[in-house]
């Protein structure tokens, strides 16, 4: 009993150091103004401001488009993965990117998008002249998705993995094609994967705001560069909580649409 | 001929270097209930796959009513399968899972409906189609898995292995029940176990394979009562087998002892092996008995006793008798000449039924 009691001192260390205690401050901090005073004007402000609405939407769309690009990409690759030989080892390849820091794979499309970079010199070399790739929403949308895919690939390819062969033979021998198999019966036993997914990459991509500084020069802004903003710019730290309990918020409400029907996930018998 | 549902000519299997079938030819009649028995990593689920569809030969061709079948994928073949770990889909209902294949037919939701409750009804689980699937037991699941293949009135279904699964209680009333099922729908069934006893109690006709081959098939009862060869003989019942010597027709030596017997048809002083099943034998006094044996050791089974014993030339008996005996008493072994059953060494299948042939007509 004593042992137990042991072993769960650095879990419960970790929840209140870095999960109970932020999220308590933060909520402090959002009820109070810049000049220190409690109030409950933050919030009435981001209620009321067209351009904290308008960053909301934002970060909300641009979250969407890159779970929906990730989702494409990731599912399609988890499916295929999962039907090579040594399967493990070409989904290794597929995680080996997350193992490098962000910032650097990030500053790494910074040179490989440049004026002078890698694929400019390849455009040029082939014709088509040099173009302005840095700093547009498609690059954003790439290099947001090339991040993230690894995290949708994974979960994917476990539920995939999961699902009992002897499923898709039975969907056969019942005659059903290759696709209606995959619409009936893959799919639907994939789904806890793909809200695992969704939820991995969504969640995150609501407060990017490393890319949307470095490779969509601050065009696009969301929630995430309007936090940096205020704790780091303006010092109004009222605000960036503010906008951070709203964040927060909103994963609840993902995690809450993706969690249910969890316990009818396609776990074999 | 034409009452042939299905029929393997020379077909073989193989996996890179490992040969799974080897040259197998058998006929398959409609409306009968047959049974691929054999031990593990014989081969019989492999013919199975290939009957589904699930697997294409290496060479050979398989009909299926008349038609070459070969490339027909396992969608488009009239055939349905109950598989061994039963594979019943997680995210469907009980109702959902018997009607799958009706939906991807196109057939009238009223219609599916219907049928989907027939079906239901004849695996005896009427009211359950709004079950969740993990809710059932493992008998109930198995019932569904059938309910789910038979709703599609296939020309032929497969059994895997299909009630292995289950307690020995269970199972032995699933015997009975998809005997019966079977009847009454007039559907061919193929039943692949590993389980002898199974097959006995299930099938019209018993194919036993071994090692990619088929060795004897037969109906359970001609199986027993005439093996082919030591494999059969030893894989189907409990058995005695000792060499003997067939001096002439219908007298075989063992151990220099002639005894009459019901074989023929071998050559003079050929060396054979003897066949006589345990519940065969009867104990009774040395000088009534027509071999001595000295009891080793002896189990009460609840229907009968199981007994060891060895003869003076130490070849070991088992004997099934509903008497008791006393360990290390000197007992006689009685039986009859029908009981004794010659095997000949190699022989093939054909060989086997002429010559078995040749002389029952003689008599």
């Amino acid at each position: 009993m004593r042992q137990k009691v042991f072993f769960t001192i650095p879990y419960t260390l970790w929840i209140l150091l870095f999960v109970i205690a932020p999220l308590v401050l933060i909520f402090y901090q959002s009820f109070f103004n810049i000049d220190g005073q409690a109030t409950l004007g933050n919030y009435a402000t981001y209620l009321t401001s067209r351009v904290y609405l308008k960053m909301t939407l934002n970060s909300v769309w641009y979250a969407f488009l890159i779970t929906l690009v990730t989702l494409v990409i990731s599912y399609p690759t988890a499916y295929v993965l999962n039907r090579l030989p040594n399967k493990q080892f070409w989904l290794l390849l597929v995680i080996l990117p997350t193992w490098i820091n962000l910032l650097l794979k990030t500053y790494a499309f910074i040179g490989l998008f440049s004026q002078t970079g890698t694929v400019n010199q390849f455009l040029r070399f082939v014709g088509l002249g040099s173009h302005q790739l840095l700093f547009t929403d498609a690059s954003f949308m790439f290099v947001a998705a090339y991040i993230e895919i690894p995290f949708m690939v994974l979960p994917i390819f476990n539920s995939l993995a999961e699902i009992n062969p002897s499923l898709i033979n039975a969907s056969k021998d019942l005659g059903a094609s290759q696709w209606q198999t995959f619409t009936k019966v893959v799919w639907p036993l994939s789904l806890p994967g793909v809200k695992a997914g969704i939820q991995a990459v969504f969640i995150p991509s609501l407060s990017l705001f490393m890319i949307t500084r470095l490779i969509g020069g601050n065009r696009v802004i969301t929630l995430g560069t309007a936090i940096e903003e205020h704790f780091l710019t303006t010092q109004n730290w009222g605000m960036g909580s503010t906008i951070g309990v709203i964040l927060i918020l909103a994963m609840f409400i993902v995690m809450f649409i993706t969690g249910e029907g969890r316990q009818k996930g396609g776990h074999r018998e | 001929m034409s009452n042939n549902i299905m029929e393997f000519r020379h077909v073989s299997q193989q996996f890179g270097d490992n040969v799974v079938l080897r040259d197998i030819d058998f006929e398959i009649e409609a409306g009968k209930f047959y049974t691929l028995l054999g031990p593990s990593g014989s081969g019989k689920t492999t013919i199975l796959r290939l009957i589904a569809g699930f697997d294409q030969p290496t060479s050979g061709e398989i009909y299926f009513d008349g038609q070459q079948i070969n490339d027909v994928p396992a969608n488009r073949r009239q055939v349905n399968t109950v598989f061994q770990d039963y594979a019943l889909f997680p995210h469907m209902n009980v109702a959902e899972n018997v009607a799958f294949g009706l939906q991807i037919k196109g057939v009238k939701k009223s219609e599916i409906d219907q049928r989907v409750k027939e079906a239901l009804h004849l695996v005896q689980l009427d009211g359950y189609g709004q079950r969740e699937i993990t809710a059932m037991s493992g008998g109930q699941r198995q019932r569904v898995a059938i309910a789910r293949a038979i709703v599609n009135r296939p020309k032929l279904l497969l059994l895997d292995e299909a009630l292995s699964a289950l307690d020995h209680k269970l199972r032995v009333e699933m015997q009975t029940e998809l005997r019966q099922l079977q009847r009454r729908l007039g559907i061919t069934f193929i039943f692949v176990t590993h389980d002898q006893e199974e097959a006995l109690a299930m099938s019209d006709q018993i194919m036993i394979i071994n090692d990619g081959t088929i060795q004897q098939s037969g109906t359970p009862v001609d199986i027993y009562d005439e093996p082919l060869n030591h494999f059969v003989a030893d894989f189907i019942g409990e058995s005695n087998i000792v060499p003997g010597v067939m001096k002439a027709d219908y007298l075989v030596t063992i151990d220099g002892q002639d005894f009459e017997c019901v074989d023929a048809g071998m050559r003079p002083n050929e060396r054979v092996e003897v066949v006589i099943r345990p519940e065969d034998l009867d104990i009774t006094t040395v000088d009534q008995g027509k071999l001595t044996v000295t009891v080793d050791t002896q189990l009460f089974r609840g229907v009968d006793y199981q007994i060891t014993a060895h003869d003076q030339r130490n070849h070991e008996w088992r004997i099934n008798s509903i008497h008791k005996t006393t360990v290390g008493a000197q007992v006689g072994l009685a039986f009859d000449p029908e009981d004794i059953h010659v095997m000949r060494y190699n022989e093939s299948e054909e060989d086997f039924d002429a010559r078995l042939d040749s002389y029952e007509e003689d008599d």
